[in-house]
This record gives structure tokens, sequence and C-alpha cells, in this order.
């Protein structure tokens, strides 16, 4: 009698313990300390009060993300809410069957009114949706407003008042580009989408993504040459190697350079080395070369969302998704940590940001938000290139940069990587223009 | 044992063995010094000495990183890996040392083959295989994924120290009447502890960085 | 009756390498880019290494690094084991100093030496700047980024030779040195004709596990310059990483990781037949 109760007890226990909560797993990248604990308190904690059924953790992968999800899918494990750093992998992931389709999700949750529309166009696949981007970003120009100033600088608006003015502040010992790739060393991506962008023309980048013309043709070497010509000039620095990314985005402010050509994810780094003097720094759009419309925002997706296919709660999952892309956790989120959280939402007049948070931000948010749902938008080599032709770029824009080898040379592998993974059909999806 | 020299040989040692720990020193002590400061002070610049001393940094990041919960797993970890090791790897040194088997060629062969293979692309099968038996994230897994992967080389290095014992004692013990099993664990064993104990520390050393694996 | 002892590390290591090693090979001969199927291609892998410059660049890096670290390392560390010999206090000291720079975390140990000392602008190289002395950081330039990289780990490894030569050292047996003090030999004769000798198995060892570990180098040239700039400091395990994780192109790294493992196995195969000749094996 007593072994029986012994063995029933737990039986009893576990059976009335079973309105336990459905979990949720999240694997996050890498996060510092602080970090974690906004996530926590903007997000895990509110979403559990307004959906008690539910348990999410956020797992904080770090830098191996990538890998450790690419692994642990292919042998069907995982997290529930997968978060990729970018749309390069998911043509592939959406062929193996490892995501689920969230059209059904995104009409119960409306999204298609909340989103702006280019990105669920670019998260679709064969007219279904996969992805929902987590951050969208621009690379511009920040430069320093008080050595503008100054020096009598106007804003470059055309490649060739950019250059006026660099030229000079070579003469003077000043830095132009602001720019440093050690502990990025993918950095180097940036300043070939800008020339792809401003000197070849979105309308061509457009064209060669989708395969009507190669990426050797005459406006991308033109670009790819450019790019050399300020290397040669020394635009980028003596130092470009050496320092990280932070620390080139410092120099923009202690005088030793004027210019940042990087994207809004250096909003983060303001507040620590322009504090203070908020206004003495400033983003517009890059200047783009004659005859191309100005400004440009080139559009990139800094991280993506999806649902794991084989995901035991996946309402829970977009329950969660659909949490972030709201007005109040925009807000929250964003006034404390800028330039990661920019969800595509249409309209962002009623989201309200921390007082503490430069106006630049807003207003550059704003700007971008208007110029994308207008298709005003370029395109970022990251967000729209499949993944061997954009890993070959980085090192192959510095073979280029050494004269190891010259811009044709370079244009013609990336071409031919380009048509190889097209026909694999790895390419991300590119919305019409 | 000692190596007696002139003074002059001393002293040049002396200055030598210095200065190599000079630079061995070094960019450990830089790093210490910028422990104590705050982020945006070492990005500034590294060499300074610190304006004040975040002594907080230390605590921070113990409770950040949840120090005491992951201590004591690595902990664990580290401690099974070096017992697995030491005790199946000695048994094994032994015997290719003294050729006990008609096949040592092939094994110590085969064991130094598998040392020449890149782990990093081991882990899809080696991912796949455990994620199908469930044993993902299981300490004794890992602990003997370890245990495969340092073995080889901890146990040519105890088999070098095994070689350097002399024959004849084993010989004197068998000659008194001592089973394999003693000659080994009390006439061999003793004589090469420091040898495994060095292992011992290596494999502990490696087991306790290891990042790959182990977050995988 | 022995076979018994060789038994529990057989099982571990069969199954846990043998299988995942076969299935890794097997790779090498499909195109696989790690999420959708393996598709079968024969020896394709093997000719796009062939004819990629990348892959020619990487194995002269392998090979630059393997004669570095034959030399220099072994050098040092003998020699300081040697003193070690002489020198009767602070030993302890010593080694443990020596050996703090492998208990580092390689990540730390990259960081530091490239933003505190490589840094042009805010490390040593910086300092020296501004006192007059210009060295440019050897990370940054394709010339010397892999001779950048080769010094920390230099750095890094050093110690460890020196540990594990001194144990070696200890256990020769004060006889055969007496012997020889009699017989009135020097330093360098005792090091020439006794000690060296007494060691050899060991320095052998450490010279074959030097080959294959250079062969297999990873870690500090992926965290310092991830084979750059301009793929002058790629070796063949970055290359390979490169193909698995982000270029999609997984049976080409499985390609890649047998010609990793050919150099390994050449230096095994070498390192059986001398023991084998001198009768140790």
């Amino acid at each position: 009698m007593k072994r029986l109760v012994l063995v029933l007890l737990p039986l009893f226990f576990s059976i009335t313990c079973t309105n336990k909560k459905a979990s949720l797993s999240w694997w996050f990248e890498a996060a510092n300390p602080n970090q974690r604990q906004w996530l926590n308190e903007l997000m895990e904690v509110p979403f559990e009060t307004l959906y008690p059924e539910y348990d999410l953790s956020i797992d904080y992968r770090g830098n191996t993300l990538d890998q450790q999800l690419r692994v642990a899918l292919l042998s069907g494990n995982g997290p529930d809410i997968i978060q990729t750093p970018g749309p390069g992998y998911l043509a592939t992931m959406v062929q193996a069957g490892q995501l689920m389709p969230l059209d059904i999700y995104a009409d119960e949750f409306g999204w298609k009114d909340r989103i702006l529309e280019v990105f669920l166009n670019m998260g679709s696949y064969d007219g279904k949706l996969y992805f929902l981007p987590k951050t969208y970003e621009t690379i511009g120009l920040f430069y320093n407003t008080k050595m503008f100033e100054e020096n009598g600088w106007a804003v470059p608006k055309t490649i060739p008042e950019l250059e006026m003015i660099a030229d000079e502040m070579i003469k003077m010992n000043i830095v132009p580009f602001a720019a440093g790739s050690a502990d990025w060393r993918q950095a180097s991506e940036w300043f070939v989408s800008i020339v792809f962008n401003s000197v070849a023309g979105p309308n061509n980048f457009y064209k060669a993504l989708k395969g009507e013309i190669p990426w050797t043709s005459e406006p991308f070497i033109d670009a790819v040459d450019k790019l050399k010509e300020w290397w040669d000039k020394g635009y980028f620095g003596t130092n470009y190697h050496s320092l990280t990314i932070e620390q080139s985005f410092a120099t923009l402010s202690d005088g030793t350079a004027a210019m940042a050509p990087t994207g809004t994810w250096s909003f983060q780094y303001i507040p620590t080395y322009f504090k203070g003097r908020e206004d003495e720094v400033e983003f517009v759009g890059f200047p783009s070369a004659e005859g191309l419309p100005t400004p440009l925002y080139m559009l990139s997706i800094g991280s993506t969302f999806s649902i794991a296919n084989n995901s035991s709660n996946p309402y829970g999952a977009a329950r969660a998704i659909d949490f972030m892309f709201s007005d109040d956790f925009y807000g929250d989120i964003n006034t404390v940590w800028q330039g990661e959280w920019n969800m595509p939402l249409r309209d962002l007049s009623n989201v309200i940001i921390g007082e503490n948070v430069i106006p630049q931000y807003r207003s550059s948010m704003e700007n971008l938000a208007n110029a994308v749902s207008n298709n005003q938008y370029g395109y970022t080599t990251w967000t729209f290139m499949p993944p061997a032709t954009n890993n070959y770029l980085h090192s192959g824009i510095e073979e280029v940069w050494f004269d190891v080898i010259d811009s044709g040379e370079f244009l013609a592998k990336i071409d031919k990587l380009f048509q190889e993974e097209k026909a694999e059909g790895k390419v991300p999806s590119i919305p019409e223009r | 044992m000692n190596l007696i020299e002139s003074r002059i040989t001393q002293t040049i040692s002396y200055v030598f063995l210095g200065f190599a720990a000079f630079v061995s020193l070094f960019p450990i002590a830089l790093m210490l010094l910028n422990s104590f400061k705050p982020a945006a002070e070492i990005i500034q610049n590294p060499l300074s000495w610190p304006e004040i001393y975040r002594w907080d940094n230390f605590i921070r990041a113990w409770q950040d990183a949840n120090f005491s919960q992951t201590f004591l797993n690595s902990m664990i970890l580290t401690i099974i890996t070096i017992i697995l090791v030491c005790t199946t790897g000695s048994m094994t040194a032994y015997v290719l040392a003294r050729k006990k088997v008609k096949s040592w060629r092939l094994i110590t062969g085969y064991l130094l083959a598998t040392t020449t293979a890149p782990i990093q692309l081991f882990m899809f099968p080696l991912y796949f295989t455990f994620a199908r038996l469930g044993l993902i994230n299981n300490v004794f897994a890992v602990a003997f994924i370890y245990c495969a992967l340092f073995s080889p080389f901890s146990i040519m290095l105890m088999r070098t120290y095994f070689l350097a014992v002399p024959k004849e004692l084993e010989q004197a013990a068998i000659v008194d009447g001592a089973t394999h099993w003693q000659v080994f664990f009390r006439v061999m064993l003793p004589i090469v502890w420091p040898g495994i104990l060095t292992v011992a520390l290596i494999v502990g050393l490696y087991t306790w960085n290891e990042f790959l694996i182990a977050t995988t | 009756m022995h076979r018994l002892y060789i038994l529990p590390t057989l099982i571990i290591n069969l199954t846990i390498i043998l299988v995942p090693a076969f299935l890794t090979i097997l790779l090498a001969f499909y195109k696989w880019d790690g999420i959708t199927l393996p598709r079968f291609i024969g020896f394709d892998n093997f000719e796009f290494l062939w004819y990629d410059r990348v892959f020619w660049l990487a194995l002269k890096n392998n090979i630059i690094w393997t004669a570095l670290f034959l030399t220099i390392p072994v050098a040092f560390g003998m020699l300081a084991a040697t003193m070690l010999l002489v020198v009767r206090r602070g030993r302890m000291l010593f080694q443990v100093i020596y050996f703090l720079p492998m208990i580092i975390a390689s990540v730390i140990t990259a960081r530091v030496w490239q933003g505190m000392i490589f840094n042009p602008v805010n490390g040593i190289y910086g300092l020296l700047d501004r006192y007059g002395l210009t060295l440019t950081n050897p990370l940054s330039e394709p010339s010397s980024a892999l001779f950048g990289v080769a010094t920390v780990d230099l750095w890094h490894w050093w110690g460890f030779l020196a540990v594990i030569f001194f144990a070696a050292l200890r256990q020769v047996s004060e006889e055969q040195i007496d012997a020889a003090r009699i017989e009135g030999a020097t330093f360098f004769q005792m090091m020439r004709y006794v000690l060296l000798p007494a060691i050899k198995p060991t320095i052998m060892l450490m010279m074959v596990m030097t080959v294959i570990w250079s062969f297999l180098v990873f870690d500090f040239v992926y965290i310092l310059t991830q084979g750059g700039p301009a793929f002058s400091s790629e070796v063949l395990s970055t290359m390979a990483y490169r193909h698995a994780f982000y270029d999609l192109g997984v049976g080409k790294a499985a390609a890649t990781a047998i010609v990793i493992s050919m150099f390994g196995l050449a230096a095994t195969v070498f390192y059986i037949r001398i023991q084998t000749r001198e009768g140790d094996l």
C-alpha cells in the first residue's frame, strides 16, 4: 500500500502541475550585460505579463549564433524563434524547409498594415512570407558640424563636391573618412555598397541583382575604380586595418577625422563620444554621382526573425514577434539601445522615444522610413547578395586596394560567384522597384 | 636534478630566463592594467594608468556571466575529462611504450592520425549524432568528446615518459612475482606520476578554455 | 591480457572520431551547403581547390608557419629548459610564468596584442610613434600580416615547449650527468652529447606535433585577421571554415580538411618510421 502511494504521489503532482506554461525559446546573438537587462525588462517581463501562458526564454549565444543555428537546425533541434544576422542564408533555409510560412500570422495580426510593404516583399519567397527584419538600417555620412563650420565646408551632395572637401582635408592632415575594420573586417562591404549605389546607381544595382546585366558592366567598374582612387589618395587614413569600428568613430569626435561613411548602427556610439555636444554631429545620405537621385538611402537589414518549421509553439512565437512590432516596444527599446531595433513600422508618428536620445536619430529614422515607402532606396551587398558572393567581396576589395588584382578581375570573380548562386536559387528576394 | 655550472653560466641563465619572463608577462600585465578601467577608457588609451580603480568591474563580470554557475560547470567538466584521459590514457601509453600488444605500430599511427584532422569540420556529423541520441547538453557526453580529442596527444606524451623508465625495474618486479597489473600500478605509475600530472594539467587547461564544442 | 588496457581508449576514440571523420571524408565528394541535401559531384571539389589561387596561398602560409614553429620555439624552449636546470632557485616561478600565456584564452590574448600592442594609435606602437619610432602595424599590411599573427602565437606557445622539455630533462639520470662532468664536459658539450640525446623522444614527438598542429592552426589567425588583409594571412583551416560556414560550401571545406590531414599524416608516417628504426617503437 505504501509503495502504491509513493508511486502515485509524484504522478499526482505531475498531473496537477501540467498546467505549465508553454515555453518559447529564442536564440539571440551577443549582448552585453546592460543590453540583456534591457531585453529582460522590456521584452521578457512585459510579454509574459501580457500573455501569462507563455514562458519566454532568451538564450544569448554570442557571435557564433549563425553556425550554431546551422548545425542545430540540421538535426531537428534549435529554438522556436530563429534570429539570423541577415537575409543571406534564408533563401537556402527556406529551400530546406526549416522555416515556417508566416502568412496566417501576418493576416491575423495585421502586419500588412503596420509594416512597410517593401520588407514584406523582401521576406517572401515563392509568394509566402518567411521572415521579418529585426532592424533595418542605412549607410550614410556622419560629419562633424563644428569642423565643417570652422573650415567653411558645405555638406556635399554630389561626389565631386565630396572629393573637393576631402582633398582639402588631406592637405590639412585631417582624415576625410573615419573608418576601421580591426574588429569587423567585413566593414569593407559598406564602402563597396556605397560606390555601387552612389557611382553605379541603384537602378544598375537592381538590374545586376536580377541578373539582367553582369557585374562586370561599366558602371560597376567605374564604381570600384572610384573606391580604389579614394583609398590611394588616403581618404581612409593610414590606420584603417588597425582601428576598431568604435575607435574609428571616436576619431570623428576628437578632430582627427571630419566625416564617417558608416551606417545608422553607429548612432549607439554618439552618447559616449559626443557627450554634451551632440549637436556637433549630423547624419545625411551619402552624396551621389551626377545624374543620380539624392539623397539615396541604401537599404540594409540588420537581423531577421523567423519561426522554426518544427516549433511546438508557433503561435506563441508569432505573438512574441508581433509584440516587438509595436509602438510601445519600439519607443522603449530605442530609448536605451539605438541603432539595433529599428523595426520597419509603417508609421512612426506615435512612437515616443526618450528625450535623452538625440533628435538626429529620430529624424534619420523618419527620413529613412519615408524614403523607403516612396521606393527611393538603394541596395547593400550583405542584404541583397547571396552568401559566397558577398563573402568574397570583403577580401576581394582588399585585394584591389593592395594592388593584388584590379577592378576588372574583382568584378569578374563576383559575377562568376553570383551567377552560380543564382542558378542554385540562393539569391535573396529582390522586390520590384 | 641539477646541473652544477660556473657562476658566469648561472648569471647568464638568470638573465636570459628573466628576460623571457618579462616577455611572457608584459601583455598579461597590460591586460590586468586594463581590467580596472571602464570600457571607454580602455578604447581611448590602453596604456594609461587607470584613473580610478574599478574593482567593481570584477564583481560585475562575475555576476553578469553568472560565474558561479558556469564556474561550477566548467569545473565538473574539467575534472571528469582529466580523470577519463589520465586513466584510459596511461594504460594505453604503457602498453604502447612497452609494445605489449602486437599491433602497437598500427595503434600509435592511428592515434597520431586522428590528431591531424581539424575539429571545426567534425561539428556537423558529431552534433548530428549526438542530437539524435539526445545528448546535446550533457556534461558527460562533452567530457567523452574531449577525452577522444585530447587522448592521442596525452597518450603520446605519457608514452615518452614511460619509455624513460629503465626496463630493469619492470623485470625485477616480474621476477619477484608481480602480476602485469601490479607492475603497471605499483611500479610504473609511481615513477611517471610527475609526467601524468603534467598531462593532467595540460588536459585541464585545454578543457577549461575550450569553446567551440562547448557552445555548440 | 594487455589488450584490455587499450580497450577504453579505443572504444571512445573510434566512436567519437572515426565515424565523423569518415563522414567528413565522404562529404568531400559532395556538394553541400549545410542546409539542404548533399549532391554527389566526385572530384569537383578537389579540382576547384587545385585551381584556386587562395588555396595555394593558404598552403604556402601553412608551410611558412611550420618552418617558423619548428625552429624558434623549439630553440628557445630547449634553451630555457636547460637553463632551468642550471638555476636552482626560482624554477617553479619561472615555469609558472612561462606557462601563463598558454592559460589565457586565445580571444583575450589576441585582443591584447591587437589593441594594446600593435595598435598604432592607442597601443605600444602608438606610444613608440609619439617618441619618434614609427613602426607599422604588422597586421595591417599583406606582407607582414602572417608574421604578425605568428608573433602572437609564438609568444603564446613557446613556454609550453619549455615546460615539456624541462619535465623530460628532469628524468635524465644523475649518473649520466656525473659521468660527463667527470670527463670535463662544458655546458654546451653537456647539452649536445648528454641532454639532447636523452630527451630525443620528447623532442621528436613535439616536432611531429608541431607539424601536425601547424597545418591545423586556426584560432589566432581567425581572431586577429580572419585571413586578411587580402588573403595574405589565410591558412587552410580558416579557408575551410569560411567555405563551410559562410560560403555554404561544406564539400569544399571537407576536401580542404583532407588536404590538411594529408600533411599531418605524412609527418606521422615519418615519425613512426624513424622511431621504428631507432628501436624505440
